[in-house]
């Protein structure tokens, strides 16, 4: 069963940016943030619907402040999908499994 | 993880009269009962000027005393109440029913949602624009990737001026903007917010625009009482604007909704979900008055305790206990 990596500012590099096999989709969330919490199991659920298909990675605020800077991140949760080590996609908020699989199938069909 | 794990009986959403008057039948049943609310008095009873139609109430009275007066009665019973707006839930587990507070978990084995129908119906311009670049709604989510810049909070209640206080802690600096000539907090929450140097109140304010650049808010546009323009700059604009819409996105469609987003129950406030009812203005129906939710809370009340006693029917139930 896939589950989604924590990611750090050691491993953001490899685990995210030279990444090539797959497309990583990267949660940016908060230890302190609600929406976040209630997006867990949605993501974690989308993780195993995605297997083979998606990374899920996880980066959290009170680990990596860096790396919210780095990447503009001025809201949690923000999505962000990577693709070839590029940002391709963005989304902030909680939201559903089947829309998030919805929201990946649309990004990575283009 | 900070978040911590808060198990109860039952776990009601809410502090209006649907919320409160559920926790008062709930506790005198003897159920463990949580209430998240965002203010101790919150929904449209607590901004009524006058409520003339309350049962027992000759004289009109503002709704936040009449609703202070259930408050106390919830507390005088036992259930607790947090000050937090919830964010979330989880119904797919086998380990209980998930509420997400600010920076909390908890658990319960039956949820009454009791949120009302105070959300914006609209987007401001420029919200949907820059949201993730700024634009924020929770200050325990979102407050600390603004330490130190200068941000605006945008609304007029009890709940905005809360968060403007705690965010005065990690901000620059706080401006909060209404459109009202006055705050429409109760004297505790005003006295605070006299308190940090790093506040600011602007009244008579009606937000425009929220304002930025390459997806950056860099402030908000405002329309004063004289039709003037003037532009307010934040980094961050937090919004608790309130409209007439049902709050039930946070549900992420746990239970099912109508056409226009309230929740469905049957006479029981039961929802689609088995353990989830729901009471008060958030729920599909004709009649919205403030004793009608209140009614509806202690149906939903009863209902769950009904629930989580498989279906057994308490014989002191109505009686005083003291």
């Amino acid at each position: 069963m896939a589950k989604p990596i924590d990611v750090t500012g050691e491993d953001f590099e490899e685990e995210v940016i030279k990444c090539t096999d797959l497309p990583v989709l990267v949660d940016f969330w908060s230890e302190t943030c609600g929406h976040c919490l209630a997006l867990n199991p949605q993501y974690d659920q989308a993780a195993e619907a995605k297997e083979g298909e998606v990374k899920f990675a996880k980066v959290s605020f009170q680990d990596c402040r860096d790396l919210f800077s780095e990447h503009g991140v001025r809201a949690t949760p923000t999505l962000v999908l990577f693709k070839d080590g590029k940002e391709i996609a963005r989304r902030v908020g909680a939201m559903r499994a089947d829309d998030l699989q919805e929201w990946l199938n649309e990004h990575l069909s283009e | 993880m900070t978040q911590t794990d808060l198990t109860c009986d039952l776990h009601i959403i809410g502090g209006g009269p649907a919320g409160y008057t559920a926790a008062i039948y709930a506790a005198r049943a003897g159920l463990k009962t949580v209430v998240s609310t965002p203010a101790p008095l919150s929904g449209m009873m607590a901004m009524a000027p006058a409520v003339g139609n309350w049962p027992s109430q000759v004289e009109p009275l503002p709704g936040r005393d009449i609703l202070e007066r259930i408050r106390e009665q919830v507390l005088k019973y036992g259930a607790e109440i947090v000050l937090e707006s919830v964010a979330g839930v989880n119904f797919t587990t086998d380990r209980g029913l998930q509420v997400f507070g600010g920076a909390q978990m908890h658990v319960a084995q039956a949820v009454i949602v009791a949120t009302g129908a105070m959300n914006p119906a609209e987007k401001v311009p420029g919200e949907e624009e820059l949201l993730g670049g700024g634009v924020a709604y929770c200050v325990a989510c979102d407050g600390p990737l603004f330490a130190g810049e200068d941000v605006i909070v945008v609304g007029a209640d009890e709940h905005a001026y809360e968060e403007a206080l705690a965010l005065s802690e990690i901000a620059n600096s706080v401006t909060v903007t209404t459109p009202a000539t006055k705050v429409n907090a109760d004297e505790r929450v005003a006295r605070e917010l006299e308190l940090p140097d790093n506040v600011r109140i602007e009244t008579g304010l009606r937000i425009q625009e929220i304002v930025g650049e390459g997806g950056v808010v860099t402030g908000a546009r405002y329309r004063d009482r004289d039709g003037n323009e003037r532009t307010i700059e934040g980094a961050g604009v937090f919004m608790y604007l309130r409209g007439n819409a049902p709050a039930t996105e946070f549900l992420l469609g746990a239970v099912d909704l109508d056409e226009h987003d309230y929740i469905i129950t049957d006479e029981l406030m039961q929802t689609s979900l088995p353990g989830v009812f729901a009471a008060g203005d958030v729920r599909s129906k004709v009649v919205r008055q403030q004793c009608v939710a209140a009614g509806e809370g202690a149906v939903a009340a009863l209902s769950a305790e009904r629930f989580l006693h498989g279906g057994e029917v308490r014989s002191d139930r109505g009686q005083a206990r003291e």
